[in-house]
């Protein structure tokens, strides 16, 4: 799927034009502050209905306005959609080839938009909730019953927590049948989340654009059930190992034990990276596994359209050379940001490339290879 | 609006289903229609809060108790059916196809809002098993709390000598498969039965 223009209204500071896409790498460039990343950010709340900038959407309503609209073509194999979002005060309306979508569920997953920005180097830096997220986004696409599992473990968790912080001797057969709840759910989650890291693994290290081409990449799975062993475990084991951690859980408060613990590390060379890559080979990592995700989901899905905004800002030239060899690889249609194009310019790969200026958007070169 | 308009639209918000308009357009109703239909109304509601209550044995909602239906004595008293709340015990009777005794728990288990087994009608399901009951049947809903609220009673019932059943969830008589979901077809599927 790829996005063919969009025609933006009362949308921050960007001018109310048409812009056109073209099915490939997109080259937004110009100085700080002139709009690029608002292109993004549009076609972003086109496909996800929410923004990677702000969680309260009337912000991208430009000042002064009542509301904004936000409008985009799509073409999956050879057939148009339109989608058309108003925000105003209250919220959002959505308008899909003129007619108004009551249920978001009817355009969820549509639209398949992935962004990247400086912050996703949280995936590398930042807590284990940002990398079971990670995995739950490729977990929804590949596996067909991560979502009913994922809602059944997390109610049933809630569940237990909430009777072990609220009765002094909670009743046996009561905390059982949560824990049964919790077994089957938490053990498809795990071999899920499993077997992504698995899928993932073998993907990033096919990979080898990182510095040093020697460098070693491995993802190792963490189970929040088992410390140690790497083993799929069932059913039943972990009921008793829940019913084994019970005098723990109500010395702490909460389960100690679970898939809500899951984690990975990466490793580079056989170090954890969050301790030993640089911050270059951090962000490569991170956008390494990001690319990889996309790549394995696409298979199961229509491929996203991708938005990379400011991702090259860290790396030296001969990074950013393999990373744009490695995007024009992956194919499907890009979008990115970056303050300087040269690279692009010299790079021989299909590309467009805008300049933006004070919320205009024109198109300086373009090469068809 | 008066104070007495205001109390009564404040009222009728509480329904549930009913919001602040609706309630507006129900109270503007009663009070254009012959003054007859609301006096009727409020001797019938007063009525029926005073002598309906939940029958001590099962908790459906009667007049006496024990209720019509622990009370008739061609039902079968080996079989317990047991539901989460009064119309789901209506819509197993409007069936035709249960002919045994029903106990109704009024609620499910969810301890995230407060409700656990004290809040429901669980404890007096076990002093009826002392008698002729040979089955229970869990006629809860499909869904986690329904399912650990099954899960819990089987827990309870699996040493007092009575047959536990759950009833099936699947294909709905009369729809076509293509617009079932895909938690129910698998769950069709998983509970196949031979032929």
């Amino acid at each position: 799927m790829f996005i063919t223009e969009i025609r933006t209204r009362n949308f921050r500071n960007l001018a109310d034009e048409k812009v056109e896409f073209f099915d490939g790498i997109n080259v937004l460039t110009g100085n700080n502050a002139q709009g690029k990343t608002s292109v993004l950010e549009a076609i972003s709340i086109l496909g996800n209905l929410h923004s990677f900038r702000t969680r309260r959407l009337r912000e991208v309503i430009r000042f002064g306005e009542k509301n904004s609209d936000i409008f985009g073509k799509f073409t999956r194999s050879g057939v148009e959609d339109e989608l058309l979002i108003r925000i105003d005060g209250l919220g959002r309306r959505i308008i899909r080839s003129g007619k108004q979508v009551k249920d978001i569920a009817e355009v969820l997953g549509c639209f398949p938009v992935s962004s990247f920005s400086p912050d996703d180097i949280d995936i590398i830096k930042g807590g284990s909730l940002v990398r079971r997220r990670f995995l739950d986004k490729g977990c929804i696409t590949l596996f067909r019953h991560f979502f009913e599992n994922h809602r059944a473990y997390y109610k049933a968790l809630l569940s237990r927590n909430r009777i072990i912080k609220t009765q002094g001797v909670p009743e046996d057969d009561l905390l059982k049948s949560y824990e049964s709840v919790m077994a089957v759910s938490g053990i498809e989650l795990t071999k899920m989340r499993r077997s992504l890291v698995n899928i993932l693994r073998t993907s990033i290290r096919r990979k080898n654009f990182l510095e040093n081409k020697g460098a070693i990449v491995d993802i190792k799975y963490k189970s929040g059930i088992y410390s140690e062993k790497d083993v799929a475990g069932d059913e039943d084991e972990y009921r008793r190992l829940l019913f084994d951690k019970r005098s723990i859980d109500f010395q702490r408060g909460f389960t100690t034990i679970g898939p809500h613990r899951d984690d990975f590390v990466i490793m580079i060379d056989g170090h954890p990276a969050r301790e030993f890559a640089s911050q270059g080979q951090k962000r490569l990592l991170a956008i390494s596994m990001l690319l990889s995700l996309i790549e394995e989901t696409r298979k199961a899905e229509n491929t996203p359209v991708l938005l990379l905004d400011d991702v090259s800002s860290e790396l030296d030239s001969k990074n950013r050379r393999e990373l744009y060899n490695e995007l024009s690889r992956i194919g499907g249609q890009i979008l990115l940001t970056t303050t300087d194009s040269s690279l692009y310019e010299e790079i021989e790969i299909p590309i467009r490339i805008y300049h933006v200026e004070t919320g205009r958007c024109t198109i300086k070169m373009e090469r068809n290879i | 609006m008066s104070e007495v308009m205001r109390r009564l639209v404040a009222l009728l918000r509480r329904l549930p289903g009913v919001g602040e308009k609706t309630a507006h357009r129900l109270s503007i109703f009663l009070l254009t229609s012959p003054p007859e239909y609301g006096r009727e109304l409020a001797r019938a509601l007063q009525e029926a809060v005073e002598r309906v209550r939940p029958c001590a044995v099962c908790g459906n909602l009667s007049e006496s108790t024990p209720c019509e239906l622990c009370a008739d004595p061609r039902r079968d008293r080996s079989l317990l059916c047991v539901v989460e709340r009064v119309p789901d015990l209506m819509a197993i009777e409007a069936s035709h196809e249960f002919g045994g005794l029903y106990h109704v728990l009024h609620g499910v288990l969810d301890p995230l809002k407060g409700v656990g087994p004290a809040e429901l009608n669980i404890e007096p399901l076990f002093s009826r098993l002392s008698g002729e009951v040979r089955e229970v049947i869990l006629a809860l809903s499909a869904s986690v709390e329904g399912e650990t609220t099954a899960l819990y009673l089987r827990q309870r019932l699996q040493d007092r000598g009575v047959r536990v059943s759950r009833i099936a969830s699947g294909i709905p008589v009369g729809g076509e498969l293509e617009y079932v979901d895909r938690g129910t077809i698998g769950r069709a599927l998983s509970g196949r039965r031979e032929m």
